[in-house]
């Protein structure tokens, strides 16, 4: 990992390092000192009018300025507009993933969101979207001439009008290193039962070798239930349809019993997600369900194993699996909401989306057209398992559940996680949560 | 004999220290002065948003939504005394701070009964002993993760000494063993600060009064009875208060660690509410249950406040 | 000193053998205590300092087999670590100084002066200890964005210090209750004000209290992340400890690394804390009583 040389590329931001470096020491130099810096560092803050500067900021907030390939794109599209037109400066701030929607959600119950554009989760989205705090996008698809938006924005519309133009879709897939596969002799899986024999196959123990790894852990509630979201995929469940729960219902059911028999025969068991990745990484872990947008990573972050890395077609019948839009929205009360739409229109200009989505090494395209066969050629993990792929989205498998997404996963995750832990049965389990999943409907409702 | 040992240490502690200068009793108008910026500061800060948060418990906020905040009078705890959920909570919160308060307590006094004792290398002792104190919280959670990680945790080389231990256990996944490291983990963090101020108030300690008693013949234990553990009796007290404060407000660990789980076992009032708030946007039902942890900690305090007036009232 | 006395004794009173075994037992359980307090610092060094090959496998081996020093300056050229470090130093600097002063006043009125509000001021200091932080960040964030302070270190810094002030003046106040009335008494007879006697009795004897509460007020303002993360949101005042809630949260960070970035975070604080640590135990001592 160390040998990268990628890391050159991050100049812009070392030679940053080493003036904050001197600025640090300077600062550390005395309290008295301290005492002069204080004012100094009170700020500029975002009363942008006043600012003596000729540009107008724009403040773009998101969570992935720091992450691998993708904060450097976005870094890069941020310097590449602020070059191409003098009137407006745009912004990047980071905030850590953590923390995004608390901020998010703070702002909003303050009556304003913070930031001139910010990005939002799929459960973050639909939220915005209700309360009232965004401006209608229609107009960069008509500046941009675009006709060809998917049709998964069709949860972003209020009104008849357009709130988020997605800037990343996420997709599972099951996705497993070749070697693996290979030193072990196993073909790709075609039916549920056969997924779990395979990864038992690859899994020894004692070794330390595991067929399969998912989040399992309470303790990382959203990754959990984000992942567990797919498992009703097998069996053709649904979560929830409307504000009626079906956490009771057979496709459930098989499908928690399913990850269940995974989990005892192929599953490093208590492991927390970054243990889970770095397992991958080794190579120790063959193989797991990765969403799309995660792949990508892999060339920065494990340059050896990215080559070996393959998708596995969906093992279910429907060949169905989840896509989540992360789209891109403008604040209502922002005083620079133009500015923000020329940013937002550049950024969807069909030639800079494509690059974008293509330095993210992304796979879905928002606007279809402007994907390029070469590229998606180029990615050896594309097929089968992201490719085809029928998809569907959270709307579609958790109902109305979808604007209490969070309360209904924590129910099902941790009932579920007695079954994985203190032996209860998949049923028991989910004749409980369904009870408490029937409480907060009617709450909601 | 024993008596005369406890009279002493009592006259010897309420004569060396209390009572302020009588002079300084005339004038009235100085510690209102004084305390006012504080009051006004702490009440800016601190106390209006609390009032804030008490009037959003009698109203339904819903985070991040277009629905106008209504006054609902009592709902929100007339839910919460329904909600089964809640007073599991309530149960797990008060399990969690008595035994964060016995452990890191117990350890603390230890450990400053230990640390007060001469031997050589003591000053770097001490310096290793409060180490963990000066570790922020975020990297106490990372170190203690990766030790119970229960594919390469190193704590599971002992464990695996044990007669029929033969798998490495998931430390954080078994509710009894959760629950036993968030308390230890927390104590771990927290158990210098005690150490410190114990250490300072057994050096408080008059040495005549040691002196008296020996010559009285009182043995070891009843030295620590008669002369120690009086003499470092309200800074006990104080530190049980701070001890139930700072560990009923135990977050982070908690949070980061366990998140709660595993079946709720470690879920204590603050995670619930953050989770109620900021995860499921329940704001109004969120600050129904920060005002029900508020009132069972008030409790705590008064209780505190009536022995320190009866202290002061004993000593005047 | 407790145990000096009793030494003595035991000398006078006890065979030179049960001394040395007395003395054997104190330093194996001095040895034992320091150990078990101080393993988890050893293991998050070994955990940085080793190449994630001999981490990433269990059995660890339980001394370090070969060190590696590369995680350093990746983390600190993939991150704007030296920024969030002096970030941090800013805002627990800031939040330490108001502390220090404000506590004095408000522990000298609380110990030192006897005044009918006395045991309800107490009591408010602790009151507002008692509402869990999370619960008033949305009102203390509109209050915030109403009084234009959001995304300012200083603003940040004094959200701190009203957190942790209550428990800085309960402390200080336990310090000064160890200056001896008369002390007082007779500087004020000798005509000094009350103010005087705080200037020039209660804090020379009380001044290493003030670095506990020095030492305190830093450590909770170099710790606090959630109101880091929601009043500052422009990245270029972003704290230490938001920016490792970033790492956690991108989990392709190399083991290595993201634990020297635990490191580095716990560097300062730990150095400051050893470098006052003199002060410290002797500040919540009673060295007051002997001066």
């Amino acid at each position: 990992m160390s040998d990268q040389i990628e890391r050159k590329q991050e100049q812009r931001r070392s030679t940053l390092n080493r003036r904050d470096f001197l600025r640090s020491a300077s600062a550390l130099a005395g309290l008295g000192l301290l005492a002069a810096c204080a004012p100094a560092a009170q700020p500029a803050d975002e009363a942008g009018p006043d600012a003596p500067a000729e540009r107008t900021r724009v403040r773009y907030l998101s969570w992935w300025f720091e992450e691998g390939n993708r904060g450097e794109t976005w870094n890069n599209f941020v310097d590449e507009f602020n070059e191409y037109q003098a009137e407006i400066e745009v912004v990047a701030e980071n905030i850590p993933f953590d923390q995004y929607t608390t901020k998010t959600i703070v702002g909003t119950q303050s009556g304003q969101l913070d930031g001139d554009i910010v990005m939002a989760t799929p459960e973050l989205a639909p939220r915005l979207i209700q309360s009232d705090l965004l401006v209608p996008l229609d107009d960069v698809l008509v500046r941009n001439s675009i006709t060809d938006l998917s049709s998964a924005h069709d949860a972003l519309r209020k009104d008849g009008n357009l709130y988020g133009l997605d800037m990343v879709t996420v997709a599972f897939g099951i996705l497993y290193n070749k070697d693996r596969y290979e030193e072990a002799d196993i073909t790709p899986a075609s039916t549920p039962q056969e997924w779990v024999e395979v990864s038992a196959a690859l899994t020894d123990r004692e070794a330390q070798k595991y067929g399969f790894f998912a989040t399992h852990l309470v303790s990382e509630p959203s990754d959990f239930w984000f992942q567990l979201e797919v498992w009703c995929m097998p069996y053709d469940g649904i979560w929830a349809e409307g504000t009626t729960p079906l956490l009771t219902s057979d496709g459930i059911i098989q499908g928690l019993k399913l990850f269940k028999q995974m989990y005892d025969v192929a599953m490093p068991q208590g492991a927390d997600n970054p243990t889970g990745y770095r397992l991958f990484q080794n190579g120790d872990v063959a193989q797991g369900l990765y969403v799309s947008a995660a792949v990508g990573a892999f060339t920065k972050d494990a340059p050896d194993l990215y080559p070996k890395l393959r998708s596995a077609p969906i093992p279910w019948e429907t060949n169905k699996s989840i896509a989540r839009i992360h789209p891109m929205m403008i604040n209502k009360d922002s005083e620079v909401v133009e500015e923000s739409m020329e940013f937002v229109t550049y950024m969807y200009k069909p030639d800079n989306y494509r690059r974008m989505v293509e330095g993210c090494q992304d796979v879905i395209f928002a606007q279809p057209s402007a994907a390029r066969q070469e590229y998606l050629d180029g990615l050896e993990w594309l097929k089968p398992g992201y490719f085809g792929v029928d998809y569907v989205t959270p709307f579609d498998i958790v109902g109305d559940f979808v604007y209490n997404f969070n309360e209904f996963g924590q129910i099902v995750i941790t009932n579920f996680a007695d079954v994985l832990n203190a032996g209860k049965s998949v049923e028991e389990a989910m004749e409980i949560a369904q009870v408490q999943a029937e409480d907060l409907a009617e709450r909601i409702s | 004999m024993n008596e005369r040992v406890d009279a002493d240490a009592l006259a010897g502690r309420s004569s060396g220290r209390m009572p302020p200068p009588r002079i300084l009793r005339r004038r009235y108008l100085l510690p209102f002065a004084l305390a006012l910026p504080i009051v006004l500061y702490e009440g800016l800060l601190i106390v209006y948003p609390i009032v804030q948060g008490i009037y959003g418990s009698f109203t339904r906020i819903e985070l991040a939504s277009s629905a106008a905040t209504t006054w609902v009078g009592w709902d929100n705890y007339e839910r919460m005394f329904s909600d089964p959920a809640f007073w599991k909570v309530i149960r797990v919160t008060l399990l969690f701070t008595a035994l964060v308060i016995v452990v890191a307590l117990t350890v603390g006094l230890l450990t400053a009964l230990l640390f007060n004792r001469p031997f050589r290398f003591r000053p770097i002792a001490r310096g290793m002993l409060m180490m963990p104190w000066a570790i922020p919280e975020v990297p106490v959670v990372m170190i203690f993760i990766w030790i119970l990680s229960p594919q390469f945790g190193v704590v599971n080389i002992l464990a695996r000494m044990l007669p029929g231990v033969t798998q490495n256990p998931q430390w954080l996944q078994v509710p009894e063993l959760a629950m036993g490291w968030m308390v230890l983990i927390s104590s771990w963090k927290a158990f210098p600060f005690y150490s410190l101020v114990i250490l300072a108030a057994l050096q408080a300690i008059p040495q005549e009064l040691y002196e008296a008693a020996r010559v009285d013949g009182a043995s070891r234990l009843q030295l620590f009875w008669h002369v120690t553990l009086p003499g470092i009796g309200s800074t006990l007290e104080l530190l049980v208060v701070l001890a139930a404060i700072f560990s009923f407000k135990q977050f982070t660990i908690i949070f980061l660690m366990t998140g709660g789980g595993p079946s709720g076992t470690t879920e204590t009032i603050v995670i619930r509410i953050f989770n109620t708030a900021f995860r499921f946007y329940d704001y109004s039902y969120a600050t129904a249950l920060g005002v029900a942890g508020f009132v069972v900690s008030l409790a705590v305090a008064l209780v505190f406040i009536l022995m320190q007036v009866r202290r002061t009232q004993e000593s005047a | 000193m407790v145990a000096q006395v009793e030494e003595s004794r035991a000398a006078t009173s006890r065979r030179p053998v049960q001394r040395l075994i007395n003395s054997t037992l104190l330093y194996l359980t001095v040895a034992v205590v320091s150990l078990i307090i101080v393993f988890p610092v050893y293991w998050m060094m070994i955990s940085t300092f080793q190449p994630s090959k001999y981490i990433l496998h269990f059995p660890p081996p339980l001394l370090p087999q070969e060190l590696y020093f590369d995680q350093f300056a990746e983390l600190f050229s993939e991150h704007p670590i030296a920024r969030w470090l002096r970030n941090s130093f800013l805002i627990a600097v800031m939040t330490m100084l108001l502390c220090m002063a404000l506590s004095v006043l408000g522990a000298f009125a609380l110990s030192n002066l006897r005044w009918p509000g006395r045991n309800l001021f107490g009591l408010f200091l602790l009151v507002t200890q008692m509402l869990p932080e999370v619960l008033i960040l949305i009102p203390l964030y509109i209050l915030y964005r109403r009084l234009n302070m959001l995304n300012s270190i200083p603003s940040l810094a004094l959200i701190d210090a009203a957190f942790i002030l209550p428990i800085c003046i309960w402390i200080l106040k336990g310090v000064f209750d160890n200056v001896p009335a008369e002390v007082l008494d007779a500087s004020v007879v000798d005509g000094c004000t009350e103010l005087g006697a705080l200037w020039r009795i209660v804090l020379p004897l009380s001044a290493p209290g003030l670095a506990a509460v020095a030492v305190v007020a830093f450590f909770f303002a170099w710790n606090e992340y959630l109101y880091a993360g929601i009043m500052l949101s422009s990245g270029d005042f972003m704290p230490a400890s938001v920016g490792l809630s970033t790492l956690k949260a991108i989990a392709q960070t190399p083991v290595e690394q993201y634990m020297a970035a635990g490191l580095v975070f716990s560097v300062l604080p730990v150095v400051f804390y050893l470098a006052m640590q003199r002060y410290i135990v002797s500040g919540l001592t009673a060295g007051a009583v002997k001066g």
